[in-house]
């Protein structure tokens, strides 16, 4: 009842691992995972990032604020050591990747060379600095120029998804001109943009002082961003994150008109949490005798 | 990765210092060192605090905390708790037969773990504890037992602290030296050892996501390495080179 088609691919569930949650694969083995229908990896860079100094993570009510810094191997170690161990794992894996410029994207044809179905493009991580005109994703032009060479170095077959930050007056502007550029699917959103201060050391919590908020408490702001883009675009997929943490955060952002929906920052909070919400939202279809599919953008009515 | 509800059995409480014993059905073992990641049933306690046993025996958890704010005082204010784990590296004693303690302040968590353990093993140990003022043997020093209390205002013990004591101390005779305290202190004490061809194990602690190596949150950068605390800790092993 919960199996979905995504990109010509049949998924047993509609949920998400997103981007960043699990940054070490191997630490998968430690989840539950037969809620999962999709894993996608740690956004991967050109060269290897040992991420932000400092403080990295921090408690909020009804979320947390992360300056991880997109630590990860780089795309050369990522291709020759992690991809083969994503490969043994029973379920959809999607490829996260960020490039800072046109003049990256030759660096990553080992991993464009290796057949993927798809990759995530991620335009909108909030803790690494792209120079001083903020995240690639807030510019709608640059994010066209960037999504249109990236999709011209890949090969034909290889879906592009784009995520997206949240973070934009005009979400759908955006999502407009990276659909024009070539992406099949978008992803909406990532965290936003969040300061903390710790009060007993006077201090700014974090090095770079902003950080990224996820969590139940973006779960509304994320639902907006969707609803805005969804009015606009109505034929391509959008995979939804932000602060799912039930079933009903799950269902009204599918409701809302996302086709997957991503479980990530609750799995901190309890890594139990997917798996009840793939349960709950079973039995709410049963009881509603509907599919996923009818759920998907439900709340428009008839439109 | 397990879960294990723990029911409150015991409990004081001395002004921000806490200690809880909890009844933790279905857990067996646990090595000292290896910390929970503790939280509440209760989403706007959205990431849970690690915190290292401090001791285990017929079936009860010892946890010491000191109440720094939101989540913490949660953790000490409820009777259930949720505990995640246990996780991580704990000390290895192999090949250890007498073992110098270092403790500061709320490192005395794992210590006292270690403590419990090696007394049980009839290992020969001996155990120093900075404190800053009488708050903290108030609240944990009976559940410590024997060790050496130096207190940095002189209301317990000798007036002093862990660093005035390794000035003292020539270190000959030990096998493994096992520390937990402020980063002041574990430098001091990872440069005391390195001098002396010692063995050291630390536990640090770091804010953590999820305890479990997903979310690349804990990292600290500790005797010239770069760590995940979750993942290559809590207890990491540094050998002296002299």
């Amino acid at each position: 009842m919960l199996e979905t088609e995504f990109l010509g691919r049949r998924l047993p569930t509609p949920f998400f691992i997103p981007s960043g949650i699990v940054g070490d694969v191997s630490r998968l083995q430690e989840l539950d995972l037969s809620w999962c229908g999709l894993f996608v990896t740690k956004t991967i860079t050109l060269h290897p990032r040992g991420g932000n100094e400092g403080i990295r993570v921090w408690d909020l009510p009804c979320g947390m604020l992360n300056s991880i810094g997109l630590a990860n191997e780089g795309v050369e170690a990522f291709v020759r050591e992690t991809l083969p161990k994503l490969a043994s794992l029973e379920m959809e894996v999607l490829v996260s990747f960020s490039v800072y410029s046109e003049e990256e994207i030759p660096g990553f044809e080992g991993l464009f060379a290796q057949g993927l179905w798809a990759v995530e493009l991620n335009l909108s991580c909030p803790n690494v600095q792209h120079g001083a005109r903020g995240l690639i994703a807030q510019d709608p032009s640059l994010s066209h120029r960037l999504v249109r060479a990236v999709r011209r170095a890949l090969h034909k077959d290889t879906a592009l998804i784009v995520k997206l930050s949240p973070d934009v007056p005009f979400i759908e502007d955006v999502a407009e001109a990276v659909i024009s550029a070539g992406a099949s699917a978008l992803t909406i959103a990532n965290t936003f943009p969040g300061v903390a201060v710790d009060v007993n050391r006077g201090r700014f919590v974090f090095e770079r002082v902003v950080a990224g908020m996820s969590g139940p408490a973006i779960h509304p702001i994320v639902l907006h961003r969707i609803w805005r883009v969804r009015s606009r675009v109505l034929d391509v997929p959008i995979l939804g994150v932000g602060g799912v943490w039930n079933r009903d955060s799950a269902l009204a952002m599918a409701m809302a008109g996302a086709d997957l929906v991503g479980i990530g920052s609750a799995l901190y909070h309890d890594p139990a949490v997917g798996s009840r919400i793939a349960r709950e939202v079973e039995e709410f279809l049963q009881r509603q005798e509907c599919t996923w599919t009818e759920v998907v953008g439900k709340a428009y009515g008839d439109i | 990765m397990r879960s294990f509800k723990a029911e409150l059995v015991d409990s004081r409480r001395v002004g921000d210092l806490f200690w809880g014993r909890y009844r933790a059905e279905g857990l067996e073992y646990l090595q000292p060192g290896q910390f929970f990641q503790v939280g509440l049933e209760r989403i706007d306690m959205f990431l849970r605090r690690p915190l290292s046993v401090a001791g285990f025996e017929d079936g009860l958890v010892d946890l010491f905390l000191r109440i720094k704010g939101r989540g913490t005082r949660a953790i000490a204010e409820s009777s259930t708790l949720s505990l995640l784990g246990p996780f991580g590296e704990g000390f290895s004693l192999s090949g250890a037969r007498r073992v110098l303690l270092l403790a500061g302040g709320m490192g005395i968590a794992p210590v006292r773990f270690l403590a419990q353990r090696l007394r049980r093993e009839n290992r020969e140990y001996r155990l120093v504890w900075g404190i800053r003022d009488g708050r903290y043997w108030q609240a944990f020093g009976d559940l410590v037992g024997d060790c050496e209390v130096l207190s940095e205002d002189g209301s317990v013990g000798r007036r002093g602290d862990v660093m005035g004591f390794l000035e003292e101390e020539s270190g000959e005779g030990w096998d493994l030296v096992c520390a937990c305290g402020p980063s002041g202190m574990n430098e001091a004490v990872l440069g005391w050892i390195k001098a002396r061809g010692l063995r050291g194990q630390f536990s640090l602690e770091a804010h953590m996501g999820c305890g479990w190596g997903g979310c690349r949150g804990c990292w600290v950068r500790f005797a010239g390495r770069e760590l995940y605390v979750c993942e290559d800790g809590p207890v990491v092993e540094v050998r002296g080179d002299a």
